[in-house]
């Protein structure tokens, strides 16, 4: 069965986007339009081995996203995948446990290549 | 000040009891939870310090700021010397304001204690909108290398976008003229000066077409698909101007694109890029504007998601001062709202 990755982000363009990469490479994606979609997806979800997830979203943001997987000790691998690219936030993702960060616009083969790696590591 | 101390340590208490009453503080020294727990209930005291168990301390700092019937006491907690950062955030992201490693300082007990003084201070300093904030340097945003070469910064990664080289050059594309243009336009705010930066991006029918090809795979997507699309090419000029700021340590502030399509030529602090793609002759018009801004006071409950706020600071009119540093979303409110007590009412407008 193929692996599950959540896909985080406001913009549909962009969810398409990486769906399509995603997708391509073999895995099942799963959509969600902000960090509140994105936790009440994974509630209804136990077996999501990846998160891609945005940073500006509107009612709850990647950073905050990551705080809440934190408290709730989810074991669940996140990458950040975003316009932004300050040092300050990306130490921050990572002290909140994001395994990676990709700028957009991205390259669909790096995407594809991080979420083979998270997803083997996971496994 | 009215400081509630929670230590179970007693040496290392009373240590900090006579610090903190030699600056003039009136404090409840405690050993144990339960009774911090009812002192807050009770005193609701404006400065709250605890020693945070090895164990647990996240629970224990949101139970107490689950007791402050204000919701508006400043909580410094007090870690081992070893604390990983991780701890750190972790305990922040639970509710403390500040935070003190072992051994702990007398001096830098009693200034975390003033901190929450300093920072209202502070924030009445900047009602001028010429003050500064960071370390005495004033921004000429209009000089920034990033402002100038704006147009050429956004083609370059709207091109990476899109996957199709741009070219941009000074000037408004004159085959816009007179035609209806679609567009998105994204804020942008520099702290420090009180000036907010705006980005557009417009284009007219024959660019949404193609724009919707490469993007969507379809050149006649709905308006609301297409509207996404050039709300993302906002987003993303707006990363790619924020990184090349970087360089001149200028830190950026993004709010929420919205679709915008008013053209603008020309005026004060404006400054356009056609932007073409040589093989399929599209053009997009690049545009962006310097607004000053003064620092705003508004009602609480006039919030609206995207506005860029300093979420540190309240004023004692229950207005917040809404200045820049970070974006409103609902969770952020729903902080806010725990942070500054029932005398405020935050309601947050989602964007359609």
């Amino acid at each position: 069965m193929s692996a599950k990755i959540l896909v985080i982000d406001d913009s549909l363009m962009v969810r398409q986007q990486v769906g399509r990469a995603l997708t391509g490479a073999g895995f099942t994606v799963l959509e969600a339009c902000d960090g509140v979609d994105a936790l009440q997806k994974l509630a209804g979800s136990t077996d999501t081995r990846l998160i891609v997830c945005d940073v500006n979203m509107p009612r709850m943001n990647g950073i905050e996203f990551l705080e809440r997987l934190s408290a709730d000790r989810s074991a669940v691998p996140v990458v950040m995948l975003t316009t932004e690219g300050q040092p300050e936030l990306i130490q921050r993702a990572k002290a909140l446990g994001a395994k990676g960060w990709i700028v957009k616009p991205f390259k669909p083969e790096m995407l594809v290549a991080a979420a083979k790696k998270l997803t083997v590591v996971a496994a | 000040m009215r400081v509630v101390l929670l230590n179970e340590r007693r040496a290392e208490r009373d240590a900090m009891l006579r610090a903190l009453q030699d600056a003039s503080c009136s404090v409840e020294p405690l050993s144990d939870p339960k009774a911090t727990l009812d002192a807050v209930s009770r005193e609701a005291p404006q400065i709250i310090v605890v020693s945070v168990p090895p164990t647990g301390g996240p629970e224990l700092v949101s139970r107490i700021r689950g007791a402050d019937p204000s919701g508006q006491a400043y909580l410094v907690v007090v870690l081992e010397r070893t604390s990983s950062g991780h701890e750190v955030s972790t305990l922040l992201a639970a509710g403390a304001h500040d935070f003190l490693r072992r051994p702990v300082s007398d001096f830098e007990l009693v200034e975390r204690v003033k901190a929450p003084a300093r920072l209202l201070r502070w924030a009445r300093s900047i009602v001028k909108p010429t003050a500064f904030l960071e370390e005495g340097r004033v921004v000429n945003v209009g000089r920034l290398a990033v402002w100038k070469n704006m147009g050429s910064i956004v083609a370059g990664e709207l091109g990476q976008l899109v996957g199709e080289p741009l070219q941009a050059s000074p000037g408004w594309p004159k085959r816009f003229s007179g035609r209806d243009l679609r567009g998105a336009t994204i804020p942008m705010s520099l702290a420090s000066e009180q000036v907010e930066l705006r980005i557009s991006i417009l284009v007219d029918e024959a660019t949404l077409a193609w724009l919707g090809g490469a993007l969507l795979g379809d050149q006649n997507a709905g308006d609301a698909a297409m509207n996404d699309v050039l709300r993302e090419l906002a987003n993303t000029a707006a990363g790619a101007v924020k990184r090349a700021a970087l360089p001149e340590n200028v830190t950026l502030t993004t709010g929420i694109p919205f679709s915008d399509h008013t053209s603008r030529e020309s005026g004060e602090g404006i400054r356009c890029w056609c932007v073409t793609c040589a093989r399929t002759n599209a053009e997009l018009a690049i545009v962006g504007e310097i607004r000053g801004r003064e620092n705003q006071r508004i009602p609480a409950s006039s919030l609206r998601e995207g506005m860029v706020l300093a979420h540190d600071l309240r004023s004692e009119s229950g207005a917040l001062l809404v200045t820049a540093g970070s974006r409103l979303t609902s969770t952020t409110a729903t902080r806010l709202a725990q942070m500054l007590g029932p005398r405020f009412v935050i309601e947050v407008a989602y964007a359609a």
